[in-house]
This record gives C-alpha cells, structure tokens and sequence, in this order.
C-alpha cells in the first residue's frame, strides 16, 4: 500500500468557469498561489496569494493564513491577516480574526469581526506620461516632415520597422 | 446559563424599541479630538458595523473592532474558572492590543454590563491602550431603578448623531452614578458628562 492511500483522499480541485474550487471536504497545508478566481470551501493552513484575482471562502471554509488577492469574500473563517487591493466583502455569517488592508470593504451585520481595519487607497496603474501639447508642437515644428512619424512612448508596443 | 446576562424580561417602557437617531455631543467633542490626528487607531467596542468603519476610514484613521460583551459572554459565565482566571483571560482574549495604541476608544453602553470585578481592570486595559490625549466616549443609563435594560448597536451617522438600533435586553451589572464613573476613571486627566434630554449619560474621558 502506497503511503498516500493511508490518507483520505481529498475531492479534487475542481474548476468552475474561471474559477478553480477547492471542496469543502479537503484540507490543505502549504502555500497556494493562483493565476485564476478560488472558491476556497475546505479547510487551509498556510499562505494564499491571489495578485489579481477573486479569493472566495466558502460557508464551510476555514482558513488559517495570510491571504491576498485582488477581491475577497469571506462567508466562512479566516484566522489572519487579509489584504484586498480592490475590496473585501464579509457576510453576516462570516467570522473574521485578523488585520484587514483593502482599498474598501462591505461588513454586514451580523458578521464576527475581530482585529483593525486599514483603508488604503486603490492602485493606479502608471500611465505612460503623454507629451504636452505645447512640448508635441515644438518637436514638432523643430524636426521637419520627418515628426509627422506616431510618437512612441515607454512601454508602449509599437515597433519600428 | 448561570449568570447570563441577556434577559427575556419585557421591553421596558420609555426606551424606543426601533431604530431612532439621536444627537450627542459627547460623539461631536471626540470627533473634535481626533481632527488634529492622522491616521491614527480607533476602538471601536460595539462589535463591527458598516457605518462606523466607513465614518471613521473615512476621515483616514484606522479602525478595530471587538465586541466586547460577546467577549464577556463567551468568557465570564465559565463556571470551571476563577476570578482571577477569568479576569485574565478576558484581557488576553478580548482585550488584548499590545501591538496597538489608539487616538480614540467608543465604548458606548458596554461598561455597565460588565460584571464588577472586571470593569476596573477593563478600565485599566484601556487607559493602557490610549495614547496621551486620547479619548474615550462611553455612555451610561441614568436611571437608578431599572436592573434590566435595553442595549443598542450604535451607528455614527455624522459628526453630531448616531442611529441606535435595539440589541437585547441584559441586566445591568451596577448602576454607576457620576461619583462612581469619576472614581473609576481617577487615572485619567480629564471627564466631562453631557446632560442629554432622554436615559443616557454621556461621558467623554481624556488620558
């Protein structure tokens, strides 16, 4: 018999959509890091990091960690620190132990919150800076026919031939 | 359970049962105590709710939050614990800040209920808590005679008034008249009451 077996096995990570699910009969211990929405329902332990994406814990979900994402909502437990670049949203059924970072959050009535809540304002993606009107028209006028050429700015795809 | 503390008794008369917004002038002096600070931490004892937090984060402090009676219930009414033990561990489970220190603590109606063996040391816990200058608002029931009494989730509407809206019924712990309230405050460098026109006393506490 294959040490594994020894283990119950855990439901499979399923995926919804976009969304990777993990069930609520699995228990996880480690490090989770997902480049797609989690609908987290089982029980985890460890560190969760979702940069840019939703994080759902489920009714049945009980998390022990340090999560990150770019969205949460919390119906089940976290025990731990949270940071949501966007917004964190806990239910009413939910119970919340920890340090809250988010740009916003919506807390309903009912819910078990415990720990202090940080608002800090949302990420603005760096725009490339675009020349002044007045700075355009004098490379304009300085460089001859050959300035009628698109200008390229940093970052941005265009390629010369 | 032995000494729990909610009550089914009938609502008592004279104290609204739906949700009513009242103005408070202790509420306008601690918002005029946060102004000059920025950024800074503020308690808040009645358990989390929406308009608090977005009042609060609003004018860009932090807030924490802890409901401090479910503390009480969860841990006081433990009959296999000595005072002591319970008094211990009420501070370390439900008032425990130690890598916090706050501008301003609301504690609203939440000291009266506590039994009286733990209110000095919750007093105590919070005048450790408070940075210099803090301020602290509480309010309690000026009426001697009722030993059950409604308590109310308090809401921040603006900078003057506050929507309360009825929790439950709990027996009140002591009744604490203004001598009891300036004595249990005695470490602190300043108290101010606020006569108001309906049950409550207000009370605006300065470390």
């Amino acid at each position: 018999m294959s040490p594994v077996s020894s283990i119950r096995d855990p439901e499979p990570v399923r995926q919804t959509g976009t969304t990777a699910s993990i069930g609520k009969s699995v228990m996880i211990k480690g490090t989770i890091i997902s480049r797609e929405d989690l609908y987290l329902d089982g029980e985890f332990e460890g560190g969760v990091e979702l940069q840019e994406h939703r994080l759902t814990i489920g009714p049945n979900g009980r998390v022990q960690a340090s999560v990150k994402a770019r969205e949460i909502v919390v119906i089940g437990t976290i025990h731990g620190n949270v940071e949501a670049t966007e917004k964190i949203e806990v239910r009413k059924e939910a119970k919340l132990i920890g340090d809250i970072r988010t740009a916003r959050i919506v807390i309903e009535d009912g819910a078990y919150f415990k720990g202090s809540i940080d608002i800090m304002k949302p990420e603005v993606k760096q725009q490339p800076e675009k020349p002044r009107p007045q700075q355009a028209a004098a490379a304009a006028a300085s460089s001859g026919p050959q300035a009628a050429q698109p200008v390229v700015v940093a970052g941005s795809e265009n390629k010369r031939p | 359970m032995p000494g729990e503390a909610r009550s089914n008794a009938p609502w008592p008369k004279g104290f609204p049962s739906d949700d009513y917004v009242r103005s408070s002038r202790g509420l306008e002096q601690f918002l005029f105590a946060l102004e000059p600070k920025r950024n800074s931490g503020v308690l808040d004892l009645g358990g989390a709710s929406q308009a608090n937090i977005s009042f609060i984060t609003g004018l860009g402090h932090r807030i924490s939050s802890e409901n401090l009676l479910e503390g009480v219930d969860q841990i006081w009414h433990d009959d296999s614990t000595s005072e002591a033990g319970k008094i211990e561990g009420f501070l370390d489970q439900v008032m425990n800040y130690q890598y916090s220190s706050f501008a301003g603590v609301f504690v609203w109606d939440a000291l009266q209920f506590l039994p009286q063996p733990l209110l000095q040391a919750a007093i105590n816990r919070l005048h450790d808590v408070l940075e210099k200058d803090g301020v602290l608002l509480a309010y309690f029931l000026a009426d001697e005679k009722l030993t059950t009494v409604p308590t109310y989730t308090h809401r921040v509407m603006d900078n003057k008034s506050i929507l309360l809206s009825p929790r439950s019924l709990r027996t009140r712990n002591q009744f604490l008249n203004s001598r009891a309230i300036e004595n249990l405050f005695q470490n602190y460098k300043t108290i101010k009451f606020f006569l108001t026109k309906d049950h409550l006393r207000e009370v605006l506490v300065v470390r």
